[in-house]
């Protein structure tokens, strides 16, 4: 892990209107160092995650991402920060494959690189089966590992997931902890926002408790990991597996 | 360059594995052309018996055409027709062009399109034009079709300022028309991008679409007659408003992403 942060979120507001909804936060994450957002809904972990993309803009304070202002990255459209968001942003009427070459393209690289890169990922999430069906017939977890293929494409410094876990089953699930978990051993800086406490405790090197404000931030100890399978996960592999 | 293309071209095959908007556009398109042809086919019929010529302009002071003569009724016809034609295009580019953005906000994948590196004045661009692509060209068969027809008529010989055999008229379908669809294509989507919400966003569009079909429509067709030069400068005009469209978006939608 690096020592200087990559992300850097210097005393942040922000307000929708009248509503405060995040004030002073301050929060730094290194490369290769997980950190987790956890708090109640409405609490403002989406938001924040949304100014660390860049794709908002402080009310007060400023996010930077090695030095350049997040916004003024997102403006420049640099590729370097990847975001998983709940809804996993695909096109309904596109297969896997042409949304994977559309968005890889899109981020300037060629058609061959787009399947190279993608290829590891769809093996190890298991789609290469469905890859050329539209995603519109895909279930929400399947997608949600496209778009995980889809942020890995195009090496981001920064990794934002929010809530990447919601409304998936439980492999799914472990395959994006998995996916989480590389991320960071890639030597990228990555946030998680999540209301999976058992994960965060076991995948995030630092967890900030966020409330409008960071009301808690605690660095965990042991070594990071993906979530430890338990038994019931194999078990409910091997059903899915054996289902017909 | 390429990135334009590359959202125009995802634009098409998503509106090509989705054909009912396609359908519902050349059956307009269809009943257009198919009313315009049919009145001045039967007015040409009318025409070639002097006795049921001279019945016919006896009745038309009864509909308030005083004085009026046959061939006038196929004049009027004929930029009535001009005029549906065109204005249903711009209107259809409008609708189209809006909804592609809101079909990106409701599949969640604008954020990853404003993400990737493409300029705002890019991706306006490249939605706009795959949102108008394939309306564009039934457009331009369906004028073709339509007026080259009753071009062929003898009884539009004194309404040729609206038929392909006025230069202007190539100048207005090839080039005004389409630049006039690009710049209210643009107008919509940006409020679509914009707008708070889906229903907001379609009742600004609709409000757009019909004054700016309006006004476009008068100067694309009404201004015919005045000649190929005028009609350049209608299409010049068209282009300030796409260009002002494109650059004004740009920043707007760069104000605040994640709306």
């Amino acid at each position: 892990m690096s020592a200087s942060p990559r992300l850097l979120v210097e005393g942040v507001h922000r307000s929708f209107g009248p509503t405060e909804v995040l004030r002073a936060i301050d929060l730094q994450v290194r490369a290769g160092e997980v950190l987790g957002l956890i708090g109640p809904n409405g609490g403002g972990k989406s938001t924040l995650i949304l100014l660390m993309a860049g794709l908002l803009r402080p009310s007060q304070g400023r996010i930077t991402v090695e030095g350049t202002l997040a916004v003024d990255l997102a403006r420049k459209a640099s590729g370097e920060i990847g975001l998983i968001t709940p809804d996993p942003g695909l096109y309904p009427l596109l297969t896997g494959h042409e949304n994977l070459r559309f968005f890889g393209e899109l981020n300037g690289l060629s058609p061959s690189d787009v399947d190279d890169r993608a290829r590891p990922w769809i093996e190890t999430l298991g789609l290469e089966a469905a890859l050329h069906t539209r995603t519109g017939t895909w279930s929400s977890g399947m997608r949600q590992k496209l778009s995980l293929v889809r942020a890995r494409l195009c090496d981001p410094l920064v990794l934002l997931f929010d809530e990447p876990t919601a409304n998936l089953d439980p492999i799914a699930a472990d395959a994006v902890w998995r996916a989480v978990h590389g991320a960071a051993e890639a030597q990228i800086a990555v946030v998680v926002a999540t209301h999976d406490l058992r994960a965060a405790e076991t995948i995030c090197d630092r967890v900030a408790f966020v409330q409008s404000e960071v009301r808690h931030l605690e660095t965990l100890q042991g070594e990071r990991a993906p979530p430890s399978p338990s038994r019931l996960l194999e078990v409910y592999r091997r059903c899915a597996l054996e289902a017909p | 360059m390429k990135r334009i293309r590359l959202l125009a071209t995802r634009e098409v095959r998503e509106l090509l594995r989705q054909p009912a908007m396609l359908l519902a556009i050349t059956t307009l398109f269809l009943a257009i052309g198919g009313l315009v042809l049919t009145s001045a086919g039967i007015l040409q019929l009318i025409a070639l018996s002097e006795a049921a010529r001279t019945g016919t302009e006896s009745w038309l002071p009864i509909f308030g055409l005083q004085d009026a003569s046959l061939d006038a009724v196929a004049g009027y016809t004929l930029a009535i027709g001009a005029f549906l034609l065109l204005s249903q295009y711009l209107g259809i580019s409008g609708v189209l062009a809006g909804h592609t953005v809101l079909h990106d906000r409701q599949c969640h994948t604008l954020p990853f399109l404003l993400l990737a590196p493409i300029t705002r004045s890019e991706l306006l661009l490249g939605k706009v034009l795959g949102a108008l692509a394939l309306p564009t060209l039934l457009f331009v068969l369906g004028q073709a079709v339509v007026m080259g027809t009753l071009a062929a008529l003898p009884l539009t010989a004194n309404s040729s300022s609206v038929l392909p055999t006025n230069p202007a008229w190539w100048i207005t379908t090839l080039l005004g028309a389409p630049i006039w669809a690009i710049a209210i294509g643009l107008k919509c989507a940006i409020i679509s991008a914009l707008a708070r919400d889906v229903r907001t966003a379609q009742q600004s569009v609709w409000l757009i679409m019909f004054f700016a079909t309006l006004i476009a429509g008068y100067l694309l067709v009404q201004q015919l007659p005045a000649g190929a030069l005028t009609q350049l400068g209608v299409a010049a005009l068209g282009a300030t408003f796409a260009c002002t469209a494109l650059f004004v978006g740009a920043k707007v939608i760069s104000r605040d992403l994640g709306r």
